[in-house]
């Protein structure tokens, strides 16, 4: 089959290799139909973030089960499926507080992708409890965005409830920035706004019509928060970064209002510092945390997907989403990494 | 009357200050019966918190009614009373928004000791809703520290402990405020309490004190601690709280954290002091940084706790390290801290 391999640093090549077959009773075997690829993957490409030499790379993965291993009770060939990329133990202290992305258990297989053999290939293994039933009427291009959203909808979690008083900050427009802005959309926030520095997204961004979105750029959000230098009231309630960066995030923390909540979502480099001061954080009683995934989020992320998918918002083209054969790969990367696609998803077979 | 006020060449005894007249029908006088110096007083002395120019200082303060306004119904002369230095107006955007000390009006744009004249005098002028009755068993001190007590109970507001059992605890600073918040915790229950302390004397001190379930270390001590288990994903605290203000220390608590735990900044850090932080190191494992100021609505909430420890035997000053001054001493009591030959100063200005 073939395989999409990390082989190095800064290489990724299309392999051909044996089928992988079920070693583990309770593994299924699943045929991909659909793999996204992701930052991180960026990330994983470049070295900076550590998966060992000869990983399969892909944790989007959309498909069929092929085969089941012997004491598997849940699914059987055939079922469509996506993938909880991450395992845990359910047992450890970790995963008993509900922070299973976190999880000690020692014999917990890798997550799919960035630690074991992932799903840009024909074929990838899986543990059955990490297999999530899609919707037959979700088609798998569109069931492959899954994951991404499992971590939107964590991020969301993870600061105060947004509600009808809240004033939200996006920082970043691209793929997960948008899809982040239709989730928090649905909580009819009283102010959304997105902050986006590539002028060509910007113009994606205002061809979506987003309804009550100001899409903006950093020099007008500066801008706005002059014009309302003696408002003691002024400011957003929550402002997600999605960007990674460290000049969106500085932006971000210096637009919080009392008790506003910064989300740091996107990935930063690890020499990345943003200063902030203590007095800031305590005179305005604000907060800072991040967030990575959550498994507890899949069922949800399977809903979200579909109900975008039937109300029409996930229309590739608008949202500048394109899916490309897998061996058109580098030409995919190439474009994902120069931003002119949001994303970019491998058809598989 | 005397007074305690704070100039630009620093703090002043004023002999002849005018004792303080009816502001409008809901006015009470209060006759100031003891006044706490906090770590905010010392930052205000050396220049470095925004105080307004002449103004009287002192706000952990309680007293006994002087004299009610003509509109006051719910006091009486010589009723025993705490103050709320902080109460917003409960009727503008923020105080309807749970942000009272952001309150125009009131919050901490009223704050006594700050803005308005405080409790370093004989007598002081206050709004009848500013006042909590204490019960006759609460010693005026410590009904003085309902202020504190209430601003502490908002950090748990703020980063809550979400398991009283299982949460492990951080306090970083032994100094009152962290003795305040470790001796609270300790009382309802929380299992997993460390504190760090820099001070050997002091450490003793704490240890003196006999908490049960509570571990005292040297911020070195707990340092390397956090080294040797680098390699450990399960080490850290669920909850850290600064009560130290120190850059470093603030620092340090954002590394010493578990997963998805909650650092609460409380004491005052150092302005103009930014700190360089690694949020990759901050993000990989959903941590959390808070800000915990003032309280917000808790202050009656900060009376009850004050008066349940007191019976329960939990505030016994002779082990903290406490005495009593008049406000002609009032130097003294700042020396006496600066010096740390005591944990906390009481000025009694109607002795």
């Amino acid at each position: 089959m073939k395989a999409i391999k990390y082989t190095g640093s800064g290489i990724l090549e299309l392999k051909h290799v044996p089928i992988p077959k079920i070693s583990q009773p309770t593994d299924v075997l699943v045929k991909v139909e659909f793999a996204g690829f992701c930052a991180t993957d960026l990330e994983i490409k470049e070295g900076h973030y550590f998966v060992p030499v000869g990983t399969t790379l892909g944790h989007e993965i959309a498909g069929s089960i092929e085969e089941v291993g012997s004491e598997c009770k849940l699914f059987t060939k055939g079922d469509r499926v996506i993938l909880n990329p991450h395992g845990f133990c359910n047992s450890c202290k970790h995963c008993s507080e509900r922070l299973p992305h976190f999880c000690l258990g020692k014999n917990v297989a890798p997550p799919i992708g960035l630690g074991s053999d992932g799903g840009i290939a024909n074929f990838v293994i899986a543990q059955e409890r990490r297999c999530v039933s899609i919707p037959p009427d979700l088609p798998f291009e569109r069931a492959v965005l899954t994951e991404p959203v499992s971590c939107i909808l964590h991020s969301l979690s993870r600061g105060r409830p947004i509600n009808n008083e809240s004033r939200v900050l996006i920082m970043g427009g691209g793929f997960i920035g948008t899809l982040a802005t239709f989730c928090i959309s649905e909580h009819s926030p009283r102010k959304i706004v997105v902050c986006e520095i590539c002028p060509k997204r910007i113009e994606n961004l205002l061809a979506l019509n987003m309804p009550n979105v100001t899409i903006v750029t950093p020099a007008e959000l500066v801008h706005e928060k002059e014009t309302h230098i003696k408002d003691a009231a002024y400011g957003y309630d929550m402002v997600f970064d999605y960007t990674g960066a460290d000049s969106a995030i500085q932006l971000g923390f210096n637009l919080l209002a009392t008790r506003g909540c910064l989300i740091l979502f996107g990935i930063m480099q690890d020499s990345s510092t943003v200063k902030f001061k203590p007095t800031d954080i305590l005179y305005k009683e604000l907060t800072i945390t991040a967030s990575l995934s959550s498994p507890h989020q899949m069922l949800a992320a399977v809903n979200k997907v579909n109900q975008f998918c039937k109300s029409g918002l996930l229309n590739f083209n608008k949202l500048q989403i394109r899916i490309f054969p897998v061996e058109e790969y580098e030409e995919a990367i190439n474009l994902f990494k120069s931003h002119n696609y949001t994303k970019v998803i491998f058809k598989m077979n | 009357m005397k007074a305690v006020k704070y100039g630009s060449d620093g703090l002043y005894l004023d002999r002849n200050a005018p004792i303080p007249e009816f502001e409008h029908d809901h006015s009470v006088i209060i006759r100031v019966k003891a006044v706490g110096i906090c770590g905010t007083d010392f930052d205000i002395k050396k220049g470095e918190f925004p105080v307004v120019d002449g103004v009287i200082l002192g706000h952990e303060i309680s007293g006994a009614v002087h004299k009610i306004a003509s509109g006051v119904t719910d006091f009486k002369q010589g009723q025993r009373v705490a103050i709320n230095g902080t109460r917003g107006c409960t009727n503008c955007y923020f105080c309807n928004v749970n942000k009272s000390m952001f309150c125009s009006k009131g919050g901490a744009s009223k704050y006594y000791g700050v803005v308005r004249n405080g409790g370093f005098a004989e007598y002081m002028v206050v709004d009848d809703a500013d006042l909590c009755a204490i019960p006759d068993d609460l010693s005026f001190q410590k009904a003085s520290m309902s202020e504190p007590m209430s601003s502490l109970l908002h950090i748990l507001d703020v980063a809550p402990i979400d398991d009283k059992e299982q949460s492990k605890v951080l306090i970083i600073g032994g100094g009152i405020a962290g003795l305040n918040i470790l001796n609270y915790l300790n009382f309802i229950g929380v299992k997993n309490i460390t504190l760090i302390q820099r001070s050997a004397h002091r450490r003793k001190l704490i240890a003196d004190m006999k908490f049960k379930n509570v571990t005292v270390v040297s911020d070195t001590d707990l340092h390397s601690e956090y080294l040797q288990n680098s390699g450990n994903p399960g080490w850290g605290f669920d909850n850290v709280i600064d009560c130290s203000g120190n850059t470093e220390a603030i620092a340090n608590g954002i590394k010493y954290l578990r997963p998805a735990g909650k650092l609460a900044l409380y004491g005052l850090p150092s302005k103009d002091v930014s700190i360089n932080m690694n949020i990759y190191d901050l993000m990989v494992l959903e941590k959390c940084i808070t800000g915990a100021l003032y309280q917000v609505n808790n202050f009656k909430e900060g009376v009850d706790v004050l008066i349940e420890l007191s019976r329960a035997g939990r505030l016994d000053f002779d082990n903290y390290g406490v005495k009593d001054y008049t406000l002609d001493d009032y130097e003294k009591a700042f020396n006496d801290l600066t010096d740390r030959k005591i944990i906390k100063a009481f000025i009694l200005p109607s002795t």
